[in-house]
């Protein structure tokens, strides 16, 4: 199974990351009989934009074909991309990437909900007036 | 004759003497108050007038023809918003609460896979004052737009409120603009075609700020500005005294504060004042 994980640093000992559309890391792994193969980390172009941040992280998550996200919130714009390319989010655990991709390697991980009304985007990336 | 009624600040009474302007010129001449304070625009409940919708606002949305999409992901290349997605051999698709409706896919798209659709952002509302006696009525109309919550197109929908109310309500002898606070792209929209724009302030440092920043905007639209300072019995008069004098924009009335206008104020219902009286007169060129 291929799994996204929204982190905070590039290694699999990094922090797993609360938010998601500004994780500073995806790092995408194979896990095959609970082992972790091809880990690859992608540091996320999305912490810089104006507004649709979740939307185009959630984008590379579909790039990379992962079937599963870690993540502590999605936001309802990143859910709507998520749904639409059939990927799953699961709540991530404080702690390490490691021990998170263990634990949705043993089921263990929650599915995830959206952490904000469905809205016209209603994420970190400012919606002041213009 | 068209009059915007601003400030910079918000919370300064632009709401309370747009409302309470309106119904003193009423008594002469016909008025047609605008509301753009489109994302929240509470003109209609100070007057406790009807409501009516007159007709919605519509940005453009583009649509996808899949039979013509190339998956070329052009479409999601340029769209600033990260409205469109598009992932490697799949159809692009559009998030779209995120689009404000530029255009810029449709123009790219090199197989003409992309349509004009289009997106409700807000409504445009009429309403008559209740409490006016019958003969009066007809002299006072209140037109509001409303946008979608969570819309940040607002500029869109004041443009429209303000081009509906010039296209329909030509016959009104006055149009009184309420704008928003600010001086943002929404507040220069509700003031593009105005003769005339009030500064409403109040001697507070905050006051004396924000003020300044509209008069800076007021200079580059070159629109001709005049002071009111509202609560001008509290606070210090100095300090938009000062500015008066560096800008060179006349205070033309001082509302003071006063336990009869809070008392209105804070039951939502419209003020009555001499001095608003006053001001009435000298804009529509009546002595006292």
């Amino acid at each position: 199974m291929k799994v996204a994980i929204a982190a905070s640093g590039d290694s699999l000992d990094s922090q797993a990351s609360p938010v998601f559309g500004r994780c500073s890391h995806l790092i995408v792994v194979n896990i095959e009989n609970g082992e972790f193969k091809d880990v690859k980390a992608i540091p996320n172009p999305a912490t810089v934009e104006g507004g649709g941040a979740g939307i185009k992280t959630a984008r590379i998550v579909g790039d990379e074909g992962a079937e599963a996200l870690i993540s502590g919130s999605v936001g309802p714009n990143a859910s709507e991309v998520l749904s639409q390319l059939s990927i799953k989010a699961y709540q991530m655990v404080p702690g390490t990437v490691k021990q998170n991709l263990t634990l949705i390697s043993e089921g263990k991980l929650e599915e995830l909900t959206p952490s904000a009304p469905r809205g016209r985007g209603l994420g970190m990336g400012g919606r002041g007036r213009r | 004759m068209k009059i915007a009624i601003t400030g910079g600040k918000g919370g300064t009474g632009k709401s309370t003497i747009s409302t309470a302007l309106a119904l003193e010129i009423a008594n002469y001449k016909k008025v047609l108050l605008v509301d753009v304070d489109v994302e929240c625009p509470d003109d209609h409940i100070i007057l406790s007038t009807t409501r009516e919708k007159l007709e919605d606002v519509y940005a453009l949305l583009p649509t996808f023809n899949q039979e013509k999409c190339l998956k070329c992901g052009r479409c999601a290349e340029v769209c600033k918003e990260n409205a469109v997605v598009f992932v490697k051999d799949r159809y692009p698709f559009i998030v779209s609460g995120q689009c404000n409706g530029c255009g810029a896919c449709l123009l790219t798209c090199p197989s003409g896979a992309l349509g004009e659709g289009q997106q409700v952002i807000g409504s445009i509302y009429q309403g008559k004052c209740q409490q006016l006696h019958e003969h009066e009525k007809d002299h006072l109309l209140l037109v509001w737009g409303e946008i979608e919550i969570g819309c940040e197109n607002t500029s869109l929908v004041v443009n429209a409120t303000r081009k509906y109310a010039t296209d329909h309500f030509s016959d009104y002898d006055y149009f009184l603009i309420d704008t928003a606070a600010g001086t943002h792209c929404n507040v220069i929209s509700a003031m593009l075609d105005a003769d005339l724009a009030l500064a409403v302030t109040e001697p507070t440092p905050l006051g004396k700020h924000d003020l300044e920043l509209i008069l800076q905007l007021l200079d580059i639209m070159q629109l001709p500005a005049q002071i009111i300072i509202n609560k001008s019995d509290i606070g210090d008069l100095n300090l938009i005294g000062e500015v008066s004098r560096d800008k060179n924009v006349p205070i033309i009335q001082k509302i003071p504060y006063e336990r009869n206008i809070l008392k209105k104020h804070s039951r939502g219902q419209p003020v009555v004042h001499k001095n608003i009286e006053e001001l009435a007169y000298s804009l529509i060129g009546m002595r006292t």
